[in-house]
């Protein structure tokens, strides 16, 4: 005999009442701004208020289309984003695995501290600690590296070809050891047992490590990733326009969708050209992720997002 | 199922640590002063003390009677809080202390207190723009760039009917030319403040080191003589950058002033070469020879190492980099009295040698009421009253009497910092606020610079542009592809931090795929027309 809906799902309602924050906090934070979509397709009037404000249609848009600029900035943010979910996340789980070998628990306290301290910086203080290397008559790079091994000087901030490493190295620097703690946290949670039963049966610590740890790892890492590959279309405002110190030999090398969009906003105070930027981006964005999504469904069916 | 539930629980997980990253992000750093009531501690400044006697800003009769009517009307009206924003560097404690001063000034005239904010050069435009396009209340306040964009937003509001009506002294005291720069498509939107009315360019530096080197400051006759005069410094002084930018610009910032005329906009796309020349064409200003040969200028002397390296990327003003003994000079428009301004806030005595033709620019800066403003009446009100009433204007231009000015000479109105000040817990912009030829002169200005202001404005000559005002909104998004690109190229070009030989092909090619042919056809036609219903 079937029970009825409420009946078979009876048990689940604390759980729901659980939910109701949450998605109050979604809905009032995620979707009512939604609305602020058809800013896009308007030419704003403070005057006349968003709602009476001219419909212009795809007018906001052409800009962007008109010079490279969505071309570049749709490069630059996926480009640098895959970047850094791949190099982090290798680095992150080395550090954790890393972590977990370390046998004294004062060595990790110390370690765990100190890798995180990067990542709890304000990315204006990390600006001006980059600025302090790569200053060219006072930056220490210019200073005491380049200059004790007789090299010329260079202008960091106006030769654009270094800057795709800087700020890979600047953001891993700072985000390694956060990540890392993630999946430390997934390590030590792997069954003690399986360590042992590995252990009697003659596996060296490296042979562990591949066949125990990383597997146990694999669903934490997935959803990571995915979960990072759901933000690939954004970009971490402050290092793409502060730690370049917002230079402009450097803006094709380093501007993203969201620099840009500041830039257009700040700058040539034009609100309906902003949002278009960021409709493009939120489209963009949703279509990378369905197709991440897809991909995991094909290559392995139980761990795609849905 | 339960293999689902585990993974929406993992899911879940790792969307709590990533919303935890996001939640850094937000929180404003508006400057709030607290309403600063029952300051009852420091009156100095009493009423009768200040002048009235240099005699701008139309006459005291009309002042009082005038004042008595709004006064009723006020009174008759809700109680409200002025909230009004001027750039330059103010802390927050003197701010709370002035707008309490203030406050009693107009709680009795317009039944309403005051709140003054100020923010410093460097992120000025940013918080403005943030203010008005969040619709925070705001009621008076004076951009830093031609408000057109403002204008076209409706971000600010016609005064046309206002400013009659509640600022019967500024009125009373204009002629039809002053209203010009600040009218826009055909309306009235700013109050002119009584400042130069004219410009010309120059290259500002520190005397001293001009008189050790033997530097005839005043008769440079070109480019080339500055250039070897620059030379010296180099050698003489290796630690002292010879030319500074200011915030990243090299010729002023936003607005580079070099000679062209910008032409009904400040966007220093489509300009005219010559601003002088009846029968100039609208061109793209980085076409022109003028702009090359400045790059090239700027190349040659960055390689030389005359320009301070990073010129473009540099966050600091000019003024604070001489201050700190790092440059020597820098380039600047010019106006009687720039000399004695400048020395002020380089804190070294500070001359200049000016180059170019004398250029008149009407009251080129105006306040405006923004549209989000809940009370304009009284700001236009309180406006004309900083305009016309010497206790305001004194307030707000220097501060509080004892705390950051004292008097030097009482007799003749001459006020000096008082010991231990340095203008920075509140920095003098008198040029900025509506009328500071009725403040008091400070220590080392010449008390004939209104004078001069009168002098050089009849010397100055008029732009064939003058009184145009360019509307884009036809070409918006021309001129939003075109400034993203000048930006990526322009101020590195003019610091001489790129070459230009390379810089400039590709610098245009760009331009004219981002459209700057059309926006030079629509000024072209509409200066055309403009030109024809004069």
């Amino acid at each position: 005999m079937k029970k009825g809906i409420f009946q078979r799902h009876r048990r689940f309602i604390p759980l729901y009442l659980m939910m109701i924050p949450g998605f109050l906090y979604l809905f009032i934070n995620n979707y009512i701004p939604m609305a602020g979509i058809i800013i896009a397709f308007k030419q704003v009037n403070f005057r006349l208020g968003i709602l009476k404000s001219p419909w212009v249609g795809l007018n906001n848009f052409t800009y962007l289309f008109r010079t490279n600029d969505a071309w570049t900035i749709t490069r630059n943010t996926i480009l640098y984003n895959v970047a850094f979910i791949v190099l982090g996340t290798i680095m992150a789980i080395v550090l954790a695995i890393l972590l977990n070998e370390l046998k004294s628990k004062m060595g990790k306290k110390v370690y765990q501290t100190v890798i995180l301290v990067p990542y709890l910086i304000s990315m204006v203080v990390v600006s001006y600690l980059v600025n302090a290397l790569l200053a060219t008559e006072t930056g220490f790079i210019n200073n005491s590296i380049i200059g004790v091994f007789g090299g010329a000087p260079v202008s960091w901030y106006s030769t654009p070809k270094y800057w795709p490493v800087i700020l890979v190295l600047v953001f891993l620097w700072k985000n390694f050891g956060y990540q890392s703690i993630i999946y430390y946290a997934s390590v030590v949670g792997l069954d003690a047992g399986l360590y042992e039963a590995a252990a009697i049966d003659g596996a060296t610590r490296w042979q562990r490590i591949i066949h125990v740890t990383l597997p146990g790892l694999k669903p934490t890492i997935i959803t990571l990733v995915l979960m990072s590959i759901g933000r690939i279309f954004y970009s971490d405002f402050g290092l793409f326009y502060q730690v370049p110190m917002d230079s402009g030999p450097l803006i094709n090398i380093t501007n993203t969708i969201d620099t840009y969009v500041y830039r257009g906003l700040m700058q040539s105070n034009n609100i309906g050209m902003s949002s278009a930027a960021g409709v493009y981006q939120s489209l963009v964005g949703c279509a990378l992720v369905l197709l991440a999504n897809f991909i995991v469904n094909k290559v392995s069916k139980e761990d795609a997002l849905f | 199922m339960k293999r689902r539930w585990k993974k929406l629980a993992s899911l879940g997980m790792a969307a709590l640590l990533f919303g935890s990253v996001l939640a850094g992000c937000g929180g404003d750093s508006g400057t709030e002063s607290g309403n600063a009531g029952g300051n009852s501690g420091a009156d100095s400044t009493g009423g009768g003390s200040a002048t009235g006697d240099q005699e701008p800003g139309g006459d005291s009769e009309g002042t009082e009677s005038g004042g008595d009517d709004m006064a009723e009307y006020f009174k008759s009206k809700d109680h409200y809080t002025l909230k009004v924003m001027a750039f330059g560097d103010a802390d927050t404690a003197t701010l709370e202390k002035i707008s309490a001063e203030l406050s009693k000034i107009t709680e009795e005239k317009l039944n309403c207190d005051v709140e003054l904010t100020r923010i410093g050069f460097a992120s000025y435009m940013t918080q403005l723009n943030l203010m008005l396009s969040s619709g925070d209340e705001l009621d008076l306040f004076v951009p830093m760039a031609s408000p057109i964009d403002y204008v076209n937003a409706g971000q600010i509001q016609p005064l046309d009917e206002l400013i009659p009506a509640y600022a019967p002294n500024l009125n009373a005291s204009l002629e039809e030319k002053d209203w010009v720069t600040q009218t826009f498509n055909g309306e009235i939107y700013g109050m002119p403040v009584n400042s130069e009315k004219g410009q010309t360019l120059g290259f500002g530096m520190r005397k001293d080191i001009c008189d050790e080197l033997n530097i005839d400051y005043e008769n440079l006759g070109s480019f080339d003589d500055l250039h070897d005069a620059l030379v010296k410094v180099k050698e003489a002084h290796p630690d002292m950058y010879p030319i500074v930018s200011g915030g990243g610009a090299m010729f002023g910032s936003d607005v580079a002033r070099i000679g062209q005329d910008m032409c009904g906009d400040t966007y220093n796309l489509a300009v005219l070469e010559d601003p002088f020349d009846e029968n100039g064409k609208v061109v793209s200003w980085y076409t022109t020879d003028q702009f090359r040969e400045t790059c090239e200028m700027m190349y040659k002397w960055a390689q030389e190492g005359l320009v301070m390296p990073d010129a473009s990327t540099n966050t600091d003003q000019a003024n604070t980099l001489v201050a700190a003994g790092k440059g020597f000079g820098y380039f600047q428009h010019m106006k009687p009295g720039w000399e004695g301004e400048q020395s002020r806030m380089n804190g070294t005595e500070t001359v200049a040698w000016r180059y170019g033709t004398p250029t008149y620019t009407g009251s080129a800066i105006g306040w405006f009421v923004p549209t989000a403003s809940g009370d304009p009446e009284r700001a236009v009100a309180f406006w004309d009253m900083m305009y016309s009433d010497p206790v305001v204007a004194n307030l707000v231009v220097n501060g509080i009497e004892g705390e950051n000015y004292v008097f030097a000479d009482e007799a003749n109105q001459i006020v000096k910092y008082p010991e231990g000040e340095d203008g920075s817990s509140y920095s003098r912009q008198a040029w900025a606020w509506p009328n500071q030829q009725i403040t008091y002169f400070w220590e080392g200005d010449d008390t004939t610079l209104w004078d001069q202001y009168a002098a050089f404005e009849q010397e100055a000559k008029t732009p064939v542009s003058f009184g145009f005002t360019f509307d884009a909104t036809m070409v918006m998004n021309e001129i939003t592809a075109c400034t993203n690109v000048a930006q990526k190229y322009v101020p590195a070009l003019l610091c001489g931090t790129l070459d230009p030989a390379t810089t400039i092909p590709t610098l245009n090619e760009e331009m004219e795929k981002a459209g700057i042919d059309k926006i030079i056809a629509e000024k072209q036609t509409q200066l055309d027309a403009w030109k024809a219903s004069r």
